[in-house]
């Protein structure tokens, strides 16, 4: 078993109706100038970043489906006089790359993945299959419009952050793997990302077989 | 210069590359590398936004671009990935690790202009891989990583640490970029690509780039093989979201572990030279400064910029360059080159027994990694 530990954890989802007067809330906290020209997702993800110990040397890990999806909306509207702002905005990872652009914030191993519904566990294997002590996990997604319509992005608005590392000591929840044969005590379907920041709110433990192994979340 | 942070890879004694290839706008690593090798380019000039037009721009296509799902490119690619179809491939102890900075992007592309949902699937990029990985057959193991033009490095690193940790027997890593009107358009609009034919990187003030499909595979394994992965070192400046820090401190980050190695006479070195003057000049100038006298080639002027595919596809000519003994010169370009050690004719890989492939991308992301070979 390759356990994790939880140390801070950070987690937003806008209302979607009133996503706006949120986003806004948020944006209040950051220049102005920088602020006009990020996403909705760089800003959520600036915001739970905020509480997280990130230094040069900690690992990221940044997960998300869909990425910039309103960037890409916006980039796809603009052809055939395709636009150059909406095109650097709308390339993976550019919604972590925002924030850690307005930080200032080198990062040395930094690990942007674009999965589908397995995306979690890929990144909790990545997380806990790396020797370096720490790892921030940064997740989430922006909601669109025409693409969400075709299944294609997200309809929902969210961010959630974790500092992972090899210290239990003071951790407040531990992220467990068992690699080898499905766990036939772990019958829960694999959470989404969504989904587990909503969990991670109500500090709800979970457990889940993968491809690769048996994951576990308990709160201590 | 600051000790560079913890972007120390796993300890490479036990990761080897076995069965690999690629793919680009010349054919296979064999035919790739013999074009190369004759200093010849296969960027030709073509419509940024394919059937819709556009300015000619430098593009080094497998097929020309059209609006077509499943994307155009795709039974080129599954069948070049045929070697690695089924089983083992995506099971417990064999992942999958998939690098693509487009996926399938012009299926998006497509989709906004044809509203046809037969796009749909290809149009993300796990529905891609997800298409991809039913198609040959895979199992739900996998791993997806997109990191710009570092993306097939990042696979490639981690796919070393799942070996090297002994948390898999085997790894396969897979990447493929496939540019369509979304990213010709896309870069064409932030004015890098290049219509002054032929040359990319010659003959303009500003410096500019072509670009190309590419897809390559590897197969990583702990059993010997005359390829041996060293070490791999990554930083991300975070300075700007297109550029680099001006200082080139990104460069020195990734190129000075190497320096303190003992390998430090023995290696010639593969760099990214994309072709923007300004990445260029810090990435010649960064390498001749650590390492003086190395010789320095790029391949970009004649493939094209392969994008996220780019550190696997130019890895795997590198490896096909050494067993053929002929490593080609920097195709593209002419003098005035940045620094001295540029490369220009072919030369023998056997006065070295290790390569340095160099990446770097938007958000000011850098990677190195040191190939040994016997």
């Amino acid at each position: 078993m390759t356990e994790r530990f939880l140390h801070a954890s950070y987690s937003v989802e806008l209302d979607p109706e009133n996503g706006d007067a949120q986003l806004a809330a948020l944006k209040e906290a950051l220049p102005a100038r920088q602020a006009r020209r990020m996403s909705p997702l760089g800003i959520m993800a600036n915001h739970v970043l905020e509480r997280m110990p990130l230094t040069v040397d900690t690992v990221l890990i940044y997960a998300t489906t869909y990425t910039e999806s309103l960037a890409l909306e916006a980039f796809l509207g603009s052809f055939p006089y395709p636009s150059p702002t909406h095109f650097q905005t709308s390339i993976h990872p550019g919604g972590i790359e925002q924030a850690l652009i307005l930080k200032q914030q080198p990062v040395a191993a930094f690990y942007p993945i674009a999965g589908g519904e397995r995306i979690l566990e890929q990144a909790f294997r990545l997380a806990c299959e790396d020797e370096r002590p720490d790892v921030i996990v940064v997740a989430g997604e922006e909601s669109a419009s025409w693409l969400a319509d075709l299944g294609a992005a997200s309809r929902h608005s969210f961010a959630w952050a974790l500092h992972l590392t090899a210290r239990p000591r003071d951790a407040r929840a531990i992220l467990g793997l068992r690699e080898g044969n499905p766990d036939p005590n772990r019958d829960g379907e694999t959470p989404g990302l969504l989904e587990f920041g909503r969990r991670l709110r109500a500090r709800e433990d979970l457990a889940w077989n993968g491809p690769a192994g048996s994951f576990s979340w308990k709160w201590t | 210069m600051a000790a560079p942070s913890s972007t120390t890879g796993p300890a490479p004694a036990a990761c080897f590359i076995h069965d690999r290839d690629c793919l680009t706008g010349h054919g296979n690593a064999r035919e790739t590398w013999k074009e190369l090798v004759a200093g010849r380019c296969a960027l030709k000039p073509a419509p940024a936004l394919g059937p819709d037009g556009g300015d000619p721009v430098p593009l080094a296509l497998r097929a020309p671009f059209r609006h077509a799902a499943p994307p155009r490119w795709w039974n080129d690619l599954v069948g070049f990935l045929d070697p690695v179809k089924g089983p083992p491939w995506g099971d417990r102890d064999h992942p999958v690790l998939v690098a693509s900075s487009n996926f399938g992007i012009d299926a998006l592309y497509s989709l906004g202009k044809k509203h046809n949902p037969a796009f749909i699937p290809f149009s993300t990029p796990h529905g891609c891989v997800e298409a991809l990985c039913r198609e040959l057959g895979w199992g739900a193991h996998h791993y997806i990583f997109s990191h710009a033009c570092v993306s097939a490095h990042l696979a490639m690193e981690r796919a070393a640490r799942f070996i090297s940790t002994g948390r898999a027997r085997r790894a396969l890593v897979v990447a493929f970029d496939f540019v369509g009107p979304f990213v010709s358009g896309g870069f064409h609009a932030l004015k890098i690509l290049n219509q002054a034919f032929p040359a990319p990187y010659r003959d303009t003030e500003n410096g500019s780039i072509g670009l190309g499909d590419g897809a390559a595979y590897f197969v990583l394994d702990r059993e010997g093989s005359p390829f041996r992965l060293g070490r791999s070192h990554t930083y991300n400046e975070m300075f700007h979201f297109t550029g680099n820090d001006p200082s080139g401190s990104g460069f020195d980050r990734v190129l000075a572990p190497h320096a303190r190695s003992s390998h430090r006479n023995g290696f010639w070195i593969k760099g990214h030279g994309t072709g923007t003057l300004e990445a260029g000049k810090l990435e010649a100038r960064a390498v001749d400064q650590t390492f003086p006298g190395a010789p320095l080639v790029s391949w970009k002027g004649s493939l094209g910029h392969t994008l996220g595919s780019c550190a696997a596809v130019e890895t795997a000519l590198a490896l096909e360059a050494i067993e053929n003994g002929e490593i080609p010169g920097t195709v593209g370009s002419g003098e005035p080159f940045f620094a001295s050690n540029v490369r220009t004719a072919p030369f023998s890989p056997n006065d070295f027994d290790s390569v340095l492939l160099l990446s770097n991308a938007f958000g000011g992301a850098h990677a190195s990694l040191l190939l040994h070979y016997d």
